[in-house]
């Protein structure tokens, strides 16, 4: 099997301890979280099938988009896919053991619903932290493709916004006071939280002048950048939603409620998808 | 570009350490999705089926103490589960109860009640038990 790369074993340690520190640094207020514990045990597991699966193909299109290694083939991409699954896997078991949520008392069904909960974002923190936080090895060319320029491709940067949205929705998705705040609120706020969220992300992208801003974001005309910032709050929309459905915030609530849910968490997302997104594509050179 | 070439060049593949990682982590993933698929082939949505139980009575120092453990053989976790219990002595009955949190599906949580001024564990009986779906 031909593979993009070559590495000793040391380097490969120092890879992947890179990842667990992404993977801790991006996951932690999770793993501390115990309404995300109790999902493990109140999601049935057909929703729970669901989440490893589209945690899954949002490793795929992060490691294709963002990853370590631009020349990667498909395979090799499955593979990095499947690693930082595994490693997920393993620091939220092995995180929830030392804060003693598992334990004797728990059946097998609740260790690997407690475990795969927490697990999948681990997993994207393993992914980001291995190709952001180290340094560029020969041959390994991020985002930036062989002409060391990426020009903000659409699909792609959709993408990567996506992993950001969630990556930061999912902190604050599965707490009770997301609901509180989308019940306590009358319409006014919750359309002045969604007004503000949008005109972040416009400052973010396009006057921020963030480390990235000019080869992500496409910004020559008037239309791509409205499209930049209406596509930018819709896919933070849809990272928020995608967190809270599998978090189990929308069972039993009316459209309304679980609507201004999504605006609530869509803040923290909007800032995923603009800031988070140009963060977790720093490492290509400029 | 030199540079380039010659790392093109040379022998690529993955060492020893990152195969026995990716084969943990194909095991890893590969047990916990059977697992999940078994269980979700099974799922019935059965509503939470309490089954509580009381343990060996302890008395110390003129306070019963009687530990509780409830079992849930439903599919869905039950919440705020409540667990009353008598306890029946010198023709007095006394009544504790104890709340948990949550009983997850197929799976166990224990708790304790305790009767004070005792000079005899008495007879101690589940006399109910009460749940909310969350």
């Amino acid at each position: 099997m031909e593979f993009s790369h070559q590495r000793s074993i040391s380097e490969s340690l120092l890879e992947y301890g890179r990842g667990i520190t992404g993977g801790l640094i991006f996951s932690l207020p999770l793993l501390y979280t115990m309404e995300v514990w109790w999902t493990g045990f109140l999601l049935d597991p057909w929703r729970i099938l669901l989440y490893v699966a589209s945690t899954f193909a949002l490793l795929l299109l992060y490691n294709r988009f963002a990853g370590l290694r631009r020349d990667a083939s498909f395979r090799e991409v499955v593979i990095d896919s499947v690693e930082e699954m595994g490693i997920g896997l393993v620091i939220a078991a092995l995180i929830l053991w030392l804060a003693g949520k598992l334990d004797r008392e728990c059946g097998a069904y609740e260790v690997i619903g407690k475990v795969v909960m927490e697990a999948m974002t681990v997993a994207i923190g393993v992914s980001v932290g291995t190709s952001q936080l180290g340094v560029a090895d020969e041959g390994d060319e991020g985002m930036s493709g062989p002409a060391g320029k990426d020009d903000g491709q659409y699909l792609p940067q959709v993408a990567i916004a996506l992993c950001g949205a969630v990556l930061f929705a999912a902190n604050i998705a599965a707490t009770d006071e997301v609901m509180v705040i989308a019940m306590d609120s009358p319409p006014g706020r919750i359309l002045a939280l969604a007004v503000i969220s949008m005109l972040g992300a416009a400052w973010t992208l396009a006057y921020s002048q963030m480390h990235g801003s000019d080869r992500h974001v496409r910004k020559e005309t008037r239309l791509e950048h409205f499209r930049g910032v209406v596509t930018t709050y819709a896919v933070a929309l849809m990272g928020s939603a995608g967190c809270l459905f599998f978090f189990g915030r929308f069972d039993g609530q009316p459209f309304g409620l679980a609507l201004a849910m999504c605006v609530v968490a869509g803040v923290p997302a909007a800032l995923g998808a603009s800031a988070g997104r140009l963060l977790l594509q720093t490492r290509s050179p400029s | 570009m030199a540079k380039r070439e010659t790392s093109t060049a040379a022998k690529r593949g993955k060492n020893a350490l990152e195969w026995v990682v990716f084969g943990i982590s194909c095991a890893l993933v590969s047990a916990t999705i059977t697992v999940l698929a078994i269980h979700a082939a099974s799922w019935q949505e059965r509503p939470p089926e309490l089954a509580a139980k009381i343990g060996e009575p302890q008395l110390k120092d003129g306070v019963v103490i009687v530990p509780v453990e409830v079992t849930n053989h439903g599919d869905i976790a039950a919440s705020e589960v409540q667990i009353e219990v008598a306890r029946t002595a010198g023709g007095s009955d006394q009544l504790a109860s104890v709340t948990l949190d949550f009983v997850p599906r197929h799976g166990t949580r224990k708790g304790q009640v305790s009767f004070p001024d005792a000079t005899e564990t008495g007879v101690i009986r589940i006399v109910g038990t009460g749940f909310a779906e969350p």
